[in-house]
């Protein structure tokens, strides 16, 4: 029982920190339609910013605001060189897709190269845990708890009050309409980016806190935030947290109670028997393709 | 002159709208039948059903005596009814004369077992087959274009070539979408002599065509339709 | 010497690799990232029936052969389902769960400690087993994948499945199963890697499942793309390229610990680059897009 009230609490915690990960991969797929899989290399490129800057100054403050800088001028100059180009080109997304594995690689062994393969921990870190019986909340989890959520609710905040949330909608329910009003702008995708990006980013640093960084760290998060962008399908971020944390809490229930590899096959599985039993055959996406 | 498609009282309706409404008009073998109406009147719904890309809700679409209703576009079009789009659709990275033979049924190598186990026979085939369409190209003073690569012809070229996979193809019935539109005059005029030619061997043509002048040159029948329904039917034969 | 023989090798079995991909990517234009499941497959099967029931290479070729062509087939399903992107995220979660499998199925892939003792082919008697005599072996797989290609590239089924890749709905309309052109493409796809999979467990004798990952799958697709897919060359090219790069790092006087990284680090960017000015890749004959 109290193992079980132990897992839980910890794949809620986790789950928060993949949410910030997938609500960021969903506003990227769902507005610009880039599958955007170097999104991992966003991810560890902010940890290790942030770790960098702590190693120089042992300046929270300026080490968060360094990392938020390095991923937005990242993203923006991935954006601007490979991602509008080809969208412009109007490949399809596979393409996008490829070339943003080809960024992850690069950006993963650039920092592999400049810092070693090696984790990676941050020394100046909380340490001590709230107990409760047998049952343990270190204080990390807390901050990551407080500032996830926080997190999050500033996204709404920003969803609700900016015009992108219209543009979104628009964007993401009819394409034709959206190019009518021609909201869909290039600064439009910037944004999004920018704003994915730094969820990502913050969501590595509370990570980096707890188990340190190593540059390959982005793939499965990333992956497993992909996995729930295709489950939930649209921006919907209550939705995107609750299949977050269901989703880890059944990775960890797989970890505790098979094996930790298996944990990553049955996510796919989940995925796979998703994509072959939501999607449409090839005449019925010719008949909409030709009536569009 | 034989019946070769007869429709009966076919209807499609989804979601309140009915873009076909008892629909019912037969054709007769070697006859070119011009299909008009205003845009949403069922002319592409009306394909789409032969075909077989969607379903009817009611109604029977009889094929040379075979009930053909509710199958799939692949069986649909392994009877020998073949639909040509109004934006050609040809193999863009194939060479022409390629196309022409992909088109073909005959051609023992189009099966990996035989194309494996029968090799010879499966090359003669084909070299026999790239004749046919070398053969076919001239007669419609095309055989320039043969080797070149499909996706590097002009509209016009790339209609007319379209247009010569249906005579490879074994086709019984052809549906064209309109054949004619983005064409110029003398394009037109070759492609028409082309349909009469092709019909002379055989092949019945059901033609949606808002150039109504340059099919009813050519046309034995007019159907016209509105709102789903048949609004005329006149067998110019015997008008 | 022997060094030099060894990069052979591998040359050649990236080679099989790369023209298996390009008969998926380039011939049927399915950008699929499940690659090194069928490489796995091929050296599973191998090393398990070799060292477990004692077969011989070229008992263990056919079987190989026989469970690609099964996983292929399995495989070909998905590839009527889904399309495009779609189809790519399936592959990649097929290429997840393949090494789940292989990773955790402990009782026949050993895990991650891997299968050693996997014994080196025989001919004729004679045992394969020094770096030229495997060069060799290797370079007559690579030229038999090559003549099959240059005779298969002229036959009408060849045609009708690069015409499923240009417009599968006019191959329908023709009255003629795309599905099925895709199922024989992916089919012999997976056979051509099941082989170059038998060759690599049998030059190594050793393999774990660290050799078929995402990161495998990624780098047979990039080699295929870059190289450009559809004709013969292209691969071949990619997988020179991908084989000889290191070489010219070192002869750069790079060290061996920067190595590793640049490798990747060029090979990604020239991805990205290709991807992004040149789509038909160096020798591509097709345009993806």
């Amino acid at each position: 029982m109290e193992t079980t009230i132990q897992i839980l609490i910890n794949s809620i915690v986790s789950g928060l920190l993949l949410s910030l990960v997938a609500i960021g991969f969903t506003y990227i797929f769902q507005v610009t339609k880039v599958f955007h899989l170097a999104h991992g290399g966003i991810y560890v490129s902010g940890a290790f910013a942030c770790w960098w800057v702590l190693t120089k100054t042992n300046n929270w403050f300026a080490a968060i605001i360094l990392s938020v800088a390095v991923v937005a001028i990242l993203i923006y100059l991935i954006e601007k060189t490979i991602y509008l180009p080809l969208t412009k080109k109007q490949s399809n997304q596979s393409i996008s897709l490829i070339a943003s594995m080809g960024l992850y690689v690069v950006i993963v062994n650039v920092l592999a190269l400049f810092f070693g393969s090696e984790n990676k921990i941050i020394d100046n870190t909380v340490s001590g845990s709230f107990e409760l019986g047998n049952i343990i909340l270190t204080k990390v989890q807390a901050i990551q708890s407080i500032i996830g959520v926080a997190l999050i609710v500033a996204f709404l905040i920003y969803l609700k009050f900016s015009k992108s949330n219209l543009a979104l909608q628009a964007v993401s329910d009819n394409e034709t309409i959206s190019k009518i009003f021609s909201i869909n702008t290039e600064s439009e995708r910037t944004k999004v980016f920018i704003i994915g990006s730094i969820l990502a980013c913050i969501a590595a640093i509370l990570k980096t806190m707890e188990t340190g960084i190593d540059p390959q760290a982005g793939m499965s998060i990333t992956l497993t935030a992909a996995v729930v962008a295709i489950l939930v399908a649209r921006l919907n971020v209550l939705l995107i947290i609750a299949f977050s944390i269901g989703l880890t809490i059944l990775q960890n229930s797989v970890e505790w109670f098979l094996n930790a590899q298996w944990k990553e096959g049955i996510t796919f599985l989940i995925l796979l028997l998703v994509i072959l039993f939501r999607t449409e055959g090839i005449i019925s996406y010719n008949l909409r393709k030709d009536r569009a | 002159m034989s019946e070769i498609l007869n429709i009966q009282n076919l209807n499609k309706s989804f979601d309140g709208v009915a873009p076909v409404k008892d629909v019912s008009f037969a054709v007769s073998k070697q006859s070119i039948t011009l299909i008009t109406g205003e845009n949403g009147a069922g002319k592409t719904t009306l394909f789409n059903l032969i075909t077989g890309l969607e379903k009817p809700t009611k109604g029977k679409i009889t094929f040379n005596g075979n009930n053909i209703t509710g199958k799939s576009a692949l069986e649909i079009a392994k009877h020998g009814i073949i639909r040509l789009y109004q934006q050609p659709r040809l193999f863009k990275n194939l060479l022409v004369w390629e196309n022409l033979v992909s088109a073909t049924h005959q051609n023992a190598g189009n099966s990996f077992l035989k194309l494996i186990f029968k090799p010879k026979t499966a090359k003669q085939e084909d070299e026999t087959l790239e004749q046919k369409a070398l053969d076919l190209l001239t007669k419609f003073d095309l055989q320039d274009l043969s080797n070149k690569t499909a996706g590097e012809l002009s509209y016009g070229q790339q209609k007319l070539i379209s247009f010569c996979m249906i005579a490879m193809n074994g086709t019984q019935l052809a549906l064209l979408d309109e054949p004619f539109a983005g064409l110029n005059p003398q394009t037109i005029e070759r492609f028409s002599n082309m349909i009469l030619q092709m019909r002379s061997e055989g092949i019945t043509f059901l033609i949606i065509e808002h150039n109504i002048n340059e099919v009813l040159k050519v046309a034995d029948g007019h159907i016209e339709m509105k709102d789903g329904k048949i609004k005329t039917i006149n067998d110019i034969a015997t008008v | 010497m022997n060094y030099l023989l060894h990069i052979s090798v591998m040359l050649e079995i990236y080679i099989l690799l790369a023209l298996s991909a390009n008969q998926k990517v380039g011939l049927s234009g399915l950008l699929s990232l499940a690659q090194a499941v069928f490489y796995g497959l091929g050296a599973y099967t191998a090393s398990i029936t070799i060292t477990k029931f004692e077969f011989s290479y070229w008992l263990a070729l056919p079987i190989a052969i026989l469970i690609c062509v099964i996983a292929g087939l399995l495989f070909s399903f998905v590839a009527g389902k889904v399309r495009e992107l779609y189809f790519s995220l399936a592959t990649l979660a097929l290429q997840i769960i393949f090494f789940s499998v292989a990773y955790n199925w402990i009782p026949v892939t050993n895990g991650s400690y891997g299968i050693s003792g996997i014994s080196n082919p025989e001919i004729f008697g004679l045992k394969i087993n020094t770096p030229a005599s495997f060069a060799l072996f290797g370079g007559v797989w690579v030229l038999l994948v090559i003549l099959f290609y240059v005779w298969f590239l002229k036959t009408p089924i060849s045609r009708l499945i690069q015409a499923t890749r240009d417009d599968q709905i006019a191959v329908l309309s023709l009255g003629k199963n795309p599905n099925y052109y895709k199922r024989i493409s992916i089919m012999l796809s997976a056979v051509i890697a099941g082989i170059a999979g038998t060759l690599y467990a049998t030059y190594t004798t050793y393999i774990d499942p660290s050799s078929f990952t995402l990161d495998e799958s990624i780098l047979i697709l990039s080699i295929v793309l870059i190289g450009g897919a559809g004709r013969i060359i292209g691969p071949i090219t990619g997988a020179v390229i991908y084989i000889l790069l290191p070489e010219l790092l070192k002869f750069l006087q790079m060290p061996d610990s920067i190595a590793a990284n640049m490798r990747m680090i060029l090979f990604g960017l020239l991805l990205v680059l290709i991807v992004r000015f040149k789509p038909k890749g160096l020798f591509g004959k097709y345009l993806i897009q």
